[in-house]
Parts: structure tokens; sequence; C-alpha cells
């Protein structure tokens, strides 16, 4: 009796200390299995490498750890030495990469300077430069671990865009479209279209954290609940996107977990600024403010979403921003202060509860991706309309309908969420709100030339810590001074997991996630 | 004869026409533009105004429509479909990975409802008016028109989750075919069971069946050997197309079990704007349909002569 | 062999049909069925207790007192938004219903009566759209409007009109034979008089049933294009829409997929009874014309069990 006491109080200790799955190794662990059995069924939404090029097989937007790029993306959003050591900006629209060196491909290839110039041609060559104004030949071989990147016009944030798994470094002579042959923790195994890609641990591997898994097989299941019926059928081991809606249900089932990835995107409402008629009525910034106030982001993130989701006080995740991320002013939500605006502003409450003015009803057209949770959107709209203001809300049934109505500008306010997928910390200010990247949707929302001014500051400070104070000075100013854009959460990005999978630790950017410390234990 | 089957033949050729013109002005009059699709698939973010151009031209998208659309019908005529924009793929591979799984399942979900709705339809026929008859008919009725998506949940709750008796999800193997097959034969089973019972009773009514009986042949063998051979060829006709329907693909059951097959490209192609997979879709199953038809207007036509003179009229 | 001669003969008089109707145990749950999802559809958004739109903090509540049917993930009442979405759902698929039949009898009827290049033509076309995958062409159609029931209702307009055409042609070209036909000819009646007075009335009773039968087949397309996501604006409480609101509940609290879902199958249940009832009361033998292989792959391609489009 006192034996099987103390075994179970045992397994109790055991589950306790390596229970949860964002512990270090370092610390008491639960019992590997043996090695042939270190294998992990992964169930993702779909299977998102079927694209025109298919030259990010495995790399991107899931990233199996095929491959590395120069800079790594590190759980505080800072840009880390990866394959590069060091890097400087040396002048001219220069930056300068060393090189790590005695690493080696999958096929053995040496991996130097020459690789890297090969890896930013491919991209050039397949414009996939993402803004970085990386053109022909601005990869440079210095010598064999040195690499200048001289880029067409000034951009200084390359070193922390450059982090985006795009720039992927891949062997000469393969083709990553068949077979990517890489420098990662795990190497390429199969893929078949819509089942599943498997890949297989690099023995070879150069960095000091080895993976542990043998084999990780990624299986593309696109309906939400399958993937979580699947988990608990035991046919997989983790999966992706969970709906926050489930994770209390899944977190009281035995043998499963529950990880919640820390903020990596922010859901946020761009408005419209520059619409022509009927869309007109944001022009008003007290209409801005009022409606503004009168969302109440941490009901959502504790009600909606179970508690699964944190308050954000600008459009970009706070920890690219570093120690500015104070300098972004957090809101409190203000019914009694976004009526009062609306009265002033003349907009009385007519008798459905709607307010309105000269004959004209406080109505505003709300639009979303198709894909986004339609209960969630529903439950802001209740929310403004206690203020008097009505959100009719038109979800775009696919994303091309969703694009041509962004374009068109018949709408008033457009409920988004944008992935912050490098170190760069002005990324999603300057791609969805700058006026110098000139498409249909800046040319609606952007909110003047204070931000813009912010955004090129940004854009051209010379360290990192600049870039971080200008990037959050923008986004203050969009966000708190114009009212341009209206931040709510962070984007609730779950996973979930048998008990038996250890070492998990969610990245907060989804294409970054690392799978070496995962390995697999004896417990059910 | 010949004379009937080659006007016929014009007649599918001139529908098929039709059909592809139809899709084409579909296409054009849909909001949204292709070439920005394929463009944020490959970015992860919107295109500039400039990589837009490029991708039209690329696609082709900026010649004009009667232009695009006739290059698009001189290719198929040769047989050469294009290559869907999204996918990268020429449309005849991104359709022949399909249809063989597509195949199976409507198979295997023509053949369980007919295993699923004969026997029920000719209980309830031999029964009639009786609780067996209205429970299975009502039961039959029921079941089919629960949502396909909670049917299917459902059953891999209970047979998969709970039971483990099949896995969840996927495809390749009998044991996956087993619940997308029975979710998808439920609609099927139960027309098959209606159109069993009325047309079993209605047999069981006719001269030559009661004569049968009266000569004192055993009940059973009356209802077995006379009754079900008749009753067969309408409900055979039905189940064939039945499976012509399920060739279409169930979009939701695709969807809910990972079973990647033609219901669920086709309104993938819809939603992505991939016109020439669209139109390679359509045409295709635009063809199945319209050839079966043809197959089975001549063999009539050759059986019954009326029905050619009929023709003419039509 | 063709029987249209039997497959037409006009129908017995109104009151045996309803007697026989009533004596039929099925067809009188069918009656039963369609008469209260009616009385839902005109008089629900009146009869609900609660508002269908209120947002409270009482999510995911299972059937209480206070709330019969329960709470949606939102808060909402149940029973209200069925009540309200009654309306929405059924009368979608009612007024598609009322169209298709519009549409379907008068061309069938003109196709079949006059002939020659109006019939050609008219077949061809609805050959081409019959040809096209139900799901793609509705999907497409009502694609091209702003999301609202009126668009899944247009969508489901255009797919569905082909095949009830085709049947009433046929019906009307058996009928053209028939003596009394001749006869009204030969006394110098208008074209339009003979459709009027003679072909029309012998072609309503079979368009009936098969309307009432098809009512299923709709209210399932109505709410599975919704599903989907096309339909109605959020936060309008259509049963199609509920259904996709509430799936990710499916394990936690399956009531809120269930409600919506068996108040679908249940309608759907109540028409297809009904419609097997009258069909049974007007003519046993009456099988929309469907006696014969080639009449049944007529009548059949009438969108008849097409889980492709059920969703």
């Amino acid at each position: 009796m006192r034996v099987r006491v103390a075994a179970v109080a045992l397994v109790l200790l055991a589950a306790a200390c390596g229970g949860n799955g964002s512990e270090s190794p370092s610390q008491a662990e639960p019992t590997p299995l043996p090695d042939d059995q270190q294998t992990l069924t992964v169930a993702t939404p779909g299977d998102v490498f079927i694209t025109r090029d298919r030259i990010f097989l495995g790399i991107w937007p899931d990233n199996a750890n095929i491959c590395e790029t120069l800079v790594g993306l590190g759980y505080d959003f800072q840009p880390t030495p990866l394959l590069a050591t060091r890097w400087t900006y040396t002048g001219n629209n220069t930056f300068r990469f060393e090189l790590r060196r005695d690493v080696r491909f999958h096929n053995g290839a040496p991996f130097n300077a020459e690789a890297v110039r090969h890896s930013v041609e491919r991209v050039v060559e397949k414009r996939q430069t993402l803004n970085t104004f990386v053109g022909a030949g601005s990869a440079k071989v210095v010598d064999e671990f040195t690499v200048d990147i001289t880029t067409t016009q000034t951009n200084l944030r390359l070193a922390e865009q450059i982090s985006h798994p795009f720039f992927s470094i891949v062997a000469a002579g393969t083709d990553p479209a068949e077979r990517p042959v890489c420098t990662g923790p795990f190497q390429f195994g199969s893929y078949s279209p819509n089942d599943r890609l498997v890949v297989n641990r690099n023995d070879a591997y150069w960095g000091s954290e080895k993976p542990r898994l043998r084999q990780i097989t990624f299986r593309f299941i696109s309906d939400q609940n399958t993937r979580r019926l699947a988990l608990e059928s035991g046919e997989v081991d983790l999966m992706w996107f969970l709906a926050p809606q489930q994770s209390a249900d899944v977190r009281g089932r035995p043998g499963l977990e529950v990880a919640p990835a820390p903020p990596g995107a922010v859901v946020d409402i761009s408005l419209n600024l520059h619409g022509a008629a009927p869309h007109t009525l944001l022009q008003d910034i007290d209409v801005r403010r009022a409606l503004g106030m009168s969302f109440d982001a941490r009901a959502l993130a504790e009600q909606q979403w179970q508690g699964n989701a944190q308050v954000v006080a600008g459009v970009s995740p706070p920890a690219v921003l570093g120690p500015a991320a104070s300098l972004v002013g957090s809101r409190t939500p203000n019914l009694a202060e976004a009526e009062r605006l609306l009265e002033a502003r003349g907009w009385r409450k007519g008798s459905d509860g709607i307010r309105e003015k000269e004959g004209r009803k406080l109505s505003l057209v709300g639009v979303s991706q198709f894909d986004f949770e339609p209960e969630s959107l529903q439950f802001l709209q209740a929310q403004v309309r206690r203020a008097g203001i009505d959100l009719r809300l038109e979800r775009a049934p696919d994303a091309a309908a969703y694009s041509a109505k962004i374009n068109s500008g018949a709408w008033d306010v457009d409920v988004n969420y944008f992935n912050q997928n490098d170190a760069n910390p002005v990324r999603i200010p300057a791609q969805f709100w700058y006026s110098k990247v000139a498409n249909a949707r800046t040319r609606l929302t952007n909110p003047g030339p204070k931000f813009d001014g912010l955004v090129d500051e940004a854009l051209s400070a010379p360290d990192l810590t600049t870039a971080q104070r200008k990037a959050a000075e923008a986004i203050n100013v969009l966000v708190n001074e114009e009212w341009a854009a209206i931040a709510l959460t962070n984007f609730p990005q779950i996973y979930a997991h048998r008990t038996n999978v250890a070492g998990f630790r969610p990245h907060p950017s989804v294409n970054h996630q690392p799978w070496t410390g995962v390995f697999r234990t004896g417990r059910p | 004869m010949t004379r009937y089957a080659a006007r016929r033949l014009i007649s599918v050729v001139l529908a098929l026409l039709g059909v592809t013109v139809l899709t084409f002005a579909l296409g054009v009059l849909a909001p949204g533009d292709p070439a920005e699709v394929v463009l944020s698939r490959s970015l992860g973010q919107p295109p500039t105004d400039e990589q837009l151009a490029a991708m039209r031209h690329e696609l082709g998208t900026d010649r004009p429509l009667p232009v695009q659309y006739l290059h698009w019908l001189a290719g198929a005529v040769r047989g050469d479909f294009g290559d869907s924009w999204v996918r990268g793929v020429r449309v005849q591979d991104a359709m022949v990975e399909r249809i063989p799984r597509t195949v199976i399942l409507a198979l295997s979900a023509a053949g369980l409802s007919l295993l699923m709705g004969i026997p029920v339809g000719v209980v309830a026929a031999t029964r009639r008016d009786s609780i067996v008859d209205h429970v299975s008919r009502a039961g039959a009725l029921f079941g089919a028109s629960l949502p396909s998506f909670f049917t299917a949940y459902l059953l891999i709750y209970l047979f998969a989750v709970k039971f483990r008796a099949v896995p969840v999800f996927g495809f390749g193997s009998a044991a996956h075919l087993v619940l997308p097959a029975v979710t998808l034969a439920l609609g099927p089973a139960a027309v098959l069971a209606r159109f069993t019972r009325s047309t079993v009773l209605e047999v069981l009514g006719e001269d030559y069946v009661r004569t049968a009986a009266a000569k004192g042949v055993r009940g059973s063998a009356v209802l077995f050997r006379h009754a079900l051979r008749n009753a067969l060829i309408p409900v055979v006709t039905i189940a064939g197309l039945s499976v012509g329907h399920l060739l279409g693909g169930s979009l939701i059951v695709e969807r809910v079990f990972a079973w990647p097959g033609m219901g669920d490209l086709a309104v993938s192609a819809i939603q992505d704007r991939d016109y020439p997979l669209v139109q390679g879709f359509v045409l295709f199953a635009a063809t199945v349909y319209l050839v079966v038809n043809l197959v089975v207007d001549l063999s009539y036509a050759y059986l019954d002569p009326r029905v050619r003179l009929e023709g003419r009229q039509g | 062999m063709t029987d249209w001669n039997r497959a037409a003969i006009p129908a017995a008089s109104s009151a045996g049909i309803a007697r026989k109707l009533l004596h039929d145990p099925a067809a009188r749950v069918g009656l039963a069925l369609v008469t209260l999802f009616v009385v839902m559809a005109v008089f629900g958004p009146s009869l609900a207790p609660q508002d269908p739109l209120e947002v409270t903090p009482d999510r995911l509540q299972p059937p209480s007192f206070r709330h019969p049917l329960g709470t949606d993930g939102l808060g909402r009442d149940l029973l209200s938004r069925l009540l309200t979405g009654a309306r929405l759902s059924l009368g979608t698929a009612l007024l598609a219903s009322l169209l298709v039949t519009l549409i379907g009898v008068l061309l069938g009827t003109l196709a079949g009566f006059y002939g020659g290049f109006v019939d050609r033509l008219l077949m061809r076309t609805v050959d081409v759209v019959l040809a096209v995958p139900g799901l793609a062409l509705a999907l497409a159609v009502t694609g091209l409007f702003q999301p609202s029931l009126t668009a899944v209702m247009l969508g489901l307009v255009t797919i569905w009109w082909a095949g009830y055409a085709r049947v009433v042609r046929g019906l009307v070209l058996a009928m053209r034979e028939r003596p009394f036909v001749e006869a009204a000819r030969a006394s110098g009646a208008s074209g339009g008089r003979i459709m009027l007075r003679h072909v029309l009335p012998n072609v309503v009773s079979p368009v009936v049933v098969l309307a009432t039968l098809e009512m299923g087949q709709l209210i399932l397309a109505v709410s599975g294009l919704t599903f989907l996501g096309l339909g109605a604006p959020p936060p309008t409480p259509e049963w199609g829409a509920m259904l996709n609101d509430g799936r990710i509940y499916f394990l936690s609290d399956p009531h809120v997929v269930f409600i919506p879902g068996l108040a679908i199958s249940l309608a759907v249940l109540g028409f297809n009874l009904l419609g097997d009832g009258i069909r049974d009361a007007l003519d046993p033998r009456l099988q929309v014309a469907i006696r014969t292989p080639r009449g049944l792959r007529r009548a059949a391609s009438v969108r008849l069990g097409d889980s492709a489009d059920r969703g």
C-alpha cells in the first residue's frame, strides 16, 4: 500500500514537473521514451504549400525546421544570431553579415558565403523580396564567411526583415519546390499534397540544442473540429489553432493540454479615413474616438475567448517594440464618454437605439475575412450597439471578395489581424497604413504626415533601439492621436497536445515555431 | 437511328459550348482579381500595384475578354486546359489526382445506399401502413435530412474517438472510407427507400403478380421473383443518378474527413478565382453528365422507336 | 411504357383528396409539422419570449425554465432565435420554390405546347444549366451579389428551375396528343386559351406534389449555402447561420448545433411526408410521370437527393 502511494506520488510529482510544456529541459524532466518511439504527429490547418511556385515547401508559412535564415527570431521578437554570427551596417545601403563556420547542408555541402549569395538570388528571381529592396546582385561574396547585401534603396531594417523564412538559405543545385536541402535540425523526408509532410532528424545539426524527435509528420486537416477529434483519438499528438471557445473543454480532458502562444498577431480595427460618400462618417475624429471607446477588449479576451488572449495597446505585438512598447498608450473602454462625445456631435439616439443626425443613421459598414470567426464579430457588434452605433457586418465569402471589397473603399471598418513575421518593429504599421507603400488599402487608411514621418524615421534608424522607439511613436499616433486604428487583443493562437509531448514552447510567430526541444515521454 | 444519334451528339456539343460560355461569363462577373489572390497566397501580404500588373500579364487576365475565352477554347479543343493559376500545376494533373478518390467515395456511398435503402423500402412496402412502415420511412428521411457535417461529426465521435474502430480522418485505406461513405450514403439511401417502397407497392398491385398469387405461388416467392425484379429497374436508375450527383463531390464531407476530392477542388477553385481550374472541372462534370444522358437516350431510342419520333419534336 | 395518360388524369374531388390525406398517418404527421413550421414562420417573431439579438453573459446555458432551449455562445435565447429565424429560412425556401415553380411551369408549358424552335432553345438551355454542377453554379451566382438571403435565393433559383421546366414540358407534351385537347383545337380555340383552360389544370397536381417534395431539398440547400458563409449578414438568426456559428461548440455544448439542425431536419421531414401523402392521395399510381426509366430520369434530375447541395 505504501509502495503504491509512493509510486502515485512519484507519478504526480513527475506530472507536476514535466506537465507544463513550456519548461526548459534543465529542470527535472519526465523520462523520455526510447529513440525509436520519438515520433510526433502534428495536425496543421491545411496544406499551405500548394502555391503557384511551391518554392517554400516545408519552409513557410508552416515551418518544419528544415531551413534556417541568417538571422533568427527569438521568443521575444528580437533578432538573434542564427546562420550569421554578426551583422553591421557599413553604409551605402550595405549590411555585412559574418557567417557561422562548420555548418553543413543536409547533403554535406558546406555552408558559406556563396550559398548565401545563391539563396538571395533565388528569392530575387522569384520576386519574393518583401519590401526589403533586395535586388539582383545585391548579395556579394566578400570572403568564404562574409557576405555583403546591398539594397537598391536605403533600408536599415534589412537585418530584422531577413529573419523572415523567405530568406532561408538553401543548398545550391537543389530544387526547393521538390526537395528543400538546408541546414536545419530536421531534413526533408517526404511530401504528399493534401496529405502529409514528413521530416527526419538531422543528426549532424550544428546547433547546441540538438533535435530530440526522430521524425515529425505534419498532417493537413482543414476542419478545426476534426483536428480536435484526431487529437482525442490519438491519431495526432499535437494540433494547431484550437478555437479559443474550445480551450476550457479540452483542458478538462485527461491526457490533453492546451498551450496558448504569446501575442504574435493583433486583432485590430482599421478605419476608412478617406472614403467616398456614404463612407464619410469616420472622418469626424470624435466619432472615431467614440467608436474606439465603446469596444471592450477585455471582455472579448476574457468572456468570448475564455482568457486565451490579452488586451494589446497597439497594432503590433508589444514584444517586437522592445523597451519602447510602453510608449504606446493603452486605453480603457469608456462607454459613458463615448456616448457623451456622440451627443456632443449631434448624434441623438433614435427609437431603435441607433443614433441619428439630420435624418442620417450612425451606420457603419464593417468587413472581415471569411474565416474570421463569426460569433466574435457579433460580440463586437453588440458592444458598439450599446453606444448607439449600428455596425453592419459584411463578411466576405472568400479572400477574393474580401480584397475586392477593401479595394473598392465601400466600407468603414475592417476587423482583421496581421502577423508579425520578422523582427522589424515597424513592419505592420508600414505595410498597412504607410502612404509610401502605395496600394488601395493604404490610400484609405493612412492617418497623415505625422505618422508617415515617424515611419520614415523608423525605417531609416541606424540601430534597432531607435527604430523600436520610432515605431512605437508611430503606432501611438495611429492609435491614440489620430484614432485611425483600434487595437483590441492579440489573436488567440492556441495549440493543444497530449500530455506525453514535452518541451513544446509555442513561439509567438507561427512561422518560426521551433521543434528542437520537443520530445515524447512515457506518460499516457 | 443514326440520324437521331447524330442529332443528339450535336446537341451535346452545343450544350458543352454553352456551359463553357456560361462559366466564363460568371467568372468575368465575379468580384475579385485572380492576380491578387495568387500573389497574396505566395507573398503572405497584399501585393503592390506593379506586382499586380506583372501577374495579370503573366496570367493573361489583362487581355480583352473574347481573346481570353477563345484562347482557352482553342487550347481546350486540343486537350490543353492550361495551368491552374493558384496551384501552379496543369489543370489535368490537379484533377486527375483527385478524380479516383472521389470516384471511390462516390461508388462506395452509392453501393452503401443501395444496401441501406432497398431493404428498408422492401420491408416498408411489404408491411404497408404498419408501424414498421411508418417508422422506417420517417427514420430514413430524418437521418437523411440532418446536416451532413453534423452526421459526420457524430459518426467520427462515436466510431473513431469512442470506439476507435476506424480512423478519424484521411484517405488511403478501406478503413478511411467507411465513415465518409456512410455519411454520403444517407441521403440517397432515403430516396432509394422511398422509391423502392412505392415501386414495389405498385408492382405488387399489378395484374400478373396477383395472378401469380392466385395461382398459389408462395408469398415470398411471388415477392422476390416477380416484384423485385421489376421494381429494381427504376430503382437502379435512381441509384445511377445518385452516383452522378455524388461524383460531383460533397464539399462538407470532404473537408470534415480531410478527404481531398473533386468537391473540395471545385469550391476552392471558385473561391480562389482559379478560372482554368474552374473551367476544367465544370467541363469535366458537364461532359460526364451529358455523355451519360446521351448513352441512356440512345439505348432507349434503340429499344423504343416511338422515342425517336418524339425526339424529333424536341 | 410511357403512360402519360394515366399520369395526368384530372384529380378526384378535393374533398376526396383531403379525406385520403387525413387517413394516412404519415401524411398527418407531415401536415402537422408543416403547419407548425408555417405558424412559426408567420408568427414567430411575435411569439419569441426574448430578444433574439440580445447578447447576455449567460453563455451556453443548457435548456432551463428561463431559456427553454438554452442559450448560444453569446448568451442569446435559442428559442427566440429559432422562432425568428423560421421566417428567414423557410421564407427564403418558399419564395425560391414559388419562383422556380412559376418559371418552370411557364417555360415548360410554352416549350411543350408550341414545340419547334422554342422547345429546342429551351431544352438546350435546360441541358446547359443541368450539366453544370449544382453547388458550383449556385456558389458562383450567389457570389455575384452582396451576401444576403436574396442572393442565396437567386443562386438556388438559377439551378432549380431547369428540372421543373423539363418535367412540365414532358407533361404538356403528353397532354398535347390527348383527345380533349384535339377537340378544343378543332373547335377553333386559340393556343393560349387551350393552354390555360385545358393543359394547365392537368399539370397542377403533379407540380404540387413535386413542389412539396422539393421544398425539403430547398430548405436544406438554403441552410447549406448560409452555412458556407453566404446568406444573411450576422447577427440574423437564420438557421443555417446558427449552425455555422455554433460549429465550434459541437463537442462542448452540442445543443447549440443540435437545435437548429433538428429544426431544419424536422421541417424537411414534414414537407417530405406531406408530399408523399398528397401524391398517394391524388393517385397512388401517379409517380409524377416517373413510371418509365426515361421518365424517371427526367423527374429525378430535379435535384433529387443531391447531397452536394445540402451542406
